[in-house]
């Protein structure tokens, strides 16, 4: 067998890392939460190999001074967690460091995520970043200022590798009912549901959320990049396959009816600015298609008004711009009212 | 001055290996973090502590860094722990254990009170996390590996300089990322530290192989 080339290992260590590199800067809760997610997500591909794992929620916390708190003497260091992962996962609380290499471990009847979020604030982490997970179906919750704050819903699920505007809607819509659809899953979206005020950069977090999502599910399958440069500007998110090289590249943006106000307040925000907006997104995702050679290019719309309404304008050009249009409806209250309310109006 | 830059470094960098879980860090391991750390500071922007080394016999070693953790250590930044001194084929040796002391994060805030501690901070918590996000065994291995330090003709003793970008073969092969990127992505600094490292490890796993 040849020894592989200086540009054979280079190749080789860009196609099974690029995407496991969190984007957050090293040392944030963010980056945290992006690295165990996408950890998580790896090992819920090689679960697929395995018939059976423990039941029960488990977590993974950070929290680098650990061995200082008295409830270290409960936990168990365990060696090569994160290069050896177990199926053993469930019913387990795992405290680590901010790159999972040393971890400890408590074992426990931790059936539910409310047993799990008990022991973390017992063990006085209620503040630190976390990742609850059900190993069994595949379910995150992503708390990056900790627990005591509402968690996002990542949900993992089926995943086809070819890169095709079919496989990717799957994945979007997918994202989209699972985490986006209500604020159970994704309540920090809104500053204020009740009265349809999103946060004041609502595009990032969708941004990052769907960067979390798509890196989790696709790992080394899809390049997901968020914030590409290119001469056109930077791209939200492109998704990029090797051998063939396809290139799809993905325009967000949010409509609203209200925009952020620190004080509550519910400002206006036109119609005509939310097309406008939709239109700007339009151009952008034209642009970025021409900049980075991609085959397809998505215009997504976080669509926060308050009446789940088409655009006509916006569909029409992106009809003839050859854009993909997606707009996605983003409830500010759970399904469940949404479904009461529905059903009162006549 | 230099003196101050080289005990932020250090403070800084063993801070990185706590949070990251490589504290306790040895000697050996420490002064590679080191190595590596002042090879790839271009890449953020940032000046190495040092950008020469002599090819010592024991791997990446500096002696005036040596000098300045065991004075943090006495002064309470650092702490050191399991000093042992033994004999092997190269002579006699000490190691010791170091790892952040109860005065490290005083220093480590009044430094990050500065815009330049601020920016140093940013680029040491960078090459730590991707240091330490190698498997533990190749962790002792990998600056052997490096560009600089592996460059041909280097034997024991040689005197290498990496001062300037064109001298510096680690940044140049962490910038050579940017042509094996898929569809022509440009990877950010970030990631090329995290790919170099990466690269380093295979590099080690195939002269083990």
């Amino acid at each position: 067998m040849s020894t592989p080339t200086k540009q054979d290992l280079m190749a080789a260590v860009v196609a099974s890392n690029v995407n496991s590199i969190p984007v957050a800067p090293s040392g944030t809760s963010d980056a945290f939460v992006q690295l165990a997610s996408s950890w998580l997500g790896k090992w819920w591909r090689l679960r697929d190999k395995w018939r059976n794992d423990s039941p029960g929620y488990c977590a993974l916390v950070s929290d680098p001074d650990f061995a200082a708190k008295p409830a270290f003497k409960d936990y168990e260091l365990v060696e090569y967690f994160r290069e050896a992962p177990t199926k053993t996962m469930g019913g387990a609380i795992y405290v680590t460091d901010q790159v999972i290499g040393k971890v400890y471990r408590k074992k426990g009847a931790f059936d539910d995520a409310n047993s799990v979020v008990k022991e973390i604030n017992n063990i006085g982490l209620a503040e630190a970043p976390a990742v609850l997970f059900e190993p069994e179906v595949g379910r995150m919750l992503l708390a990056a200022a900790g627990v005591k704050r509402p968690p996002t819903v990542i949900q993992l699920g089926p995943f086809n590798p070819a890169l095709t505007v079919e496989n990717v809607d799957k994945q979007l819509t997918f994202l989209y009912t699972s985490t986006l659809k209500y604020p159970t899953n994704f309540p920090q979206i809104w500053f204020d549901a009740p009265k349809f005020i999103p946060i004041f950069d609502a595009e990032k977090l969708f941004q990052s959320t769907a960067l979390i999502h798509l890196r989790a599910i696709a790992q080394d399958n899809w390049f997901v990049r968020p914030e590409d440069d290119n001469n056109a500007g930077r791209t939200d998110l492109s998704i990029t396959t090797q051998n063939p090289t396809c290139v799809f590249v993905l325009e967000i943006k949010v409509l609203k009816s209200f925009k952020y106000n620190a004080n509550s307040y519910a400002l206006v925000h036109k119609p005509e600015e939310n097309e406008a907006w939709a239109d700007k997104g339009i151009t952008q995702a034209i642009d970025y298609r021409t900049a980075q050679q991609a085959s397809e290019a998505f215009l997504l719309m976080y669509d926060m008004r308050q009446k789940d309404e088409e655009l006509p304008a916006i569909k029409d050009r992106c009809l003839k711009e050859n854009v993909l249009p997606r707009r996605y409806f983003i409830h500010n209250a759970s399904a469940a009212k949404v479904h009461k309310t529905a059903k009162q109006t006549p | 001055m230099q003196t101050d830059i080289t005990r932020v470094w250090l403070t800084y960098l063993l801070m990185a290996a706590h949070r990251t879980g490589l504290a306790p860090m040895s000697k050996k391991r420490l002064h590679r973090l080191v190595f590596l750390s002042n090879c790839l500071a271009p890449l953020f922007e940032a000046t190495p502590a040092s950008a020469q080394i002599v090819k010592y016999k024991r791997g990446p070693f500096y002696p005036v860094v040596q000098w300045e953790l065991d004075r943090l250590a006495t002064m309470g930044v650092l702490t050191v722990a399991n000093i042992v001194y033994f004999h092997d084929r190269d002579g006699w040796w000490q190691d010791a254990d170091y790892s952040v002391g109860p005065r490290a994060r005083a220093v480590i805030e009044y430094c990050s009170g500065i815009d330049y501690g601020r920016r140093l901070e940013t680029y040491l918590t960078e090459v730590t996390t991707a240091f330490a996000s190698l498997p533990p065994k190749v962790l002792d291995g990998v600056a052997l590996r490096d560009e600089n330090y592996a460059q041909s003709g280097a034997t024991t003793d040689t005197f290498i300089d990496f001062s300037t970008v064109e001298q510096n073969l680690s940044v140049q092969t962490a910038r050579a990322f940017k042509n094996l990127m898929p569809g022509g992505l440009a990877p950010s600094r970030k990631e090329e530290l995290f790919l170099y490292l990466r690269f380093l490890e295979s590099v080690s796993k195939e002269v083990a192989a």
